[in-house]
């Protein structure tokens, strides 16, 4: 695996705070059915990509790898439904947990080229981008 | 390590019964919305915990503990989703079952990494047990927490 990925964790966490700022001054204009989903796609994307990503460059550190991605998942859930109430806390942590333990096993199964984390990256910012329209609109 | 595993099985049977429990005592309060959320955290991490548990306590029978799993997590489901109404139920019942498939495959994986592509004799058999037993308890008390957070607020 060439080591030119790892620039994509700088996109996820870049792309994952900027939503963060984008968010944070129209909360108030949100609903609570789209802040779950929100809640949801952000933390769930967020720790799908860092566990695919984080696998494939550490490929013999599994427990590390899967305790700092489910870490991160919860953090990023918690973190983006903390916007809205605490019952999009408790659905945005549910799915980063679910989410970040699952990951490292999809990225060491899916591991020999680039082209699979290629299309994952582009699934993760369509739906960031998706996600900020939707709140845009609102 | 046998009497360890099924004391953490013990424990976190012990959890979800208690989270069952003081949920059902008062369900009448609930609006949908919270039923649907306290149902869809209680269903998939009890579920994912308890069919963890099941599978490294019975390594050997893969297909018949899979299936047993996956039985049981739809059953939790349905028991936290019958509480409120029928949104509820539907979600406790599809939520469990992934819970349950998703924690015999963490279990799979754990007892043999060369399923994943990963190279064979990557972690002692102990050690990875140990972690992950010692990770099940973790995830069950801090969504029995967050559950119990969650009714006080």
């Amino acid at each position: 695996m060439p080591q030119w990925i790892g620039w994509f964790l700088l996109l996820n966490l870049t792309s994952a705070s900027m939503a963060y700022l984008f968010l944070y001054p129209r909360r108030k204009l949100i609903g609570f059915h789209l802040g779950m989903n929100i809640a949801m796609a952000a933390g769930g994307g967020l720790a799908l990509g860092t566990g695919v990503i984080l696998i494939n460059l550490f490929p013999l550190h599994f427990i590390e790898v899967t305790i700092s991605t489910a870490l991160l998942g919860i953090v990023a859930g918690g973190l983006f439904g903390a916007l809205f109430d605490y019952q999009t806390v408790l659905t945005g942590y549910i799915n980063g947990l679910m989410m970040g333990i699952m990951s490292p096993m999809v990225g060491a199964a899916a591991s020999e080229g680039p082209m699979f984390i290629l299309f994952i990256e582009v699934f993760i910012l369509s739906c960031y981008l998706l996600l900020l329209t939707s709140a845009y609109r609102s | 390590m046998v009497l360890f595993l099924v004391l953490i099985t013990f424990i976190n049977t012990l959890v979800t019964a208690w989270a069952y429990l003081s949920l059902n005592r008062q369900r009448y309060l609930f609006s949908e919305r919270f039923g649907f959320t306290v149902t869809f955290l209680a269903s998939t991490s009890c579920s994912f915990v308890l069919a963890l548990n099941l599978f490294l306590l019975f390594p050997t029978h893969l297909e018949v503990v899979s299936t047993f799993t996956l039985f049981l997590g739809i059953v939790i489901g349905a028991l936290f989703g019958s509480m409120v109404n029928m949104q509820s139920f539907i979600a406790g019942v599809f939520n469990g079952g992934v819970g349950g498939i998703m924690g015999s495959m963490l279990g799979a994986v754990a007892l043999d990494p060369s399923l994943c592509g990963l190279p064979a004799d990557l972690w002692a058999e102990q050690d990875m047990m140990l972690f992950m037993s010692l990770l099940s308890l973790g995830i069950q008390l801090l969504s029995a927490s967050m559950l119990t957070l969650a009714k006080r607020l």
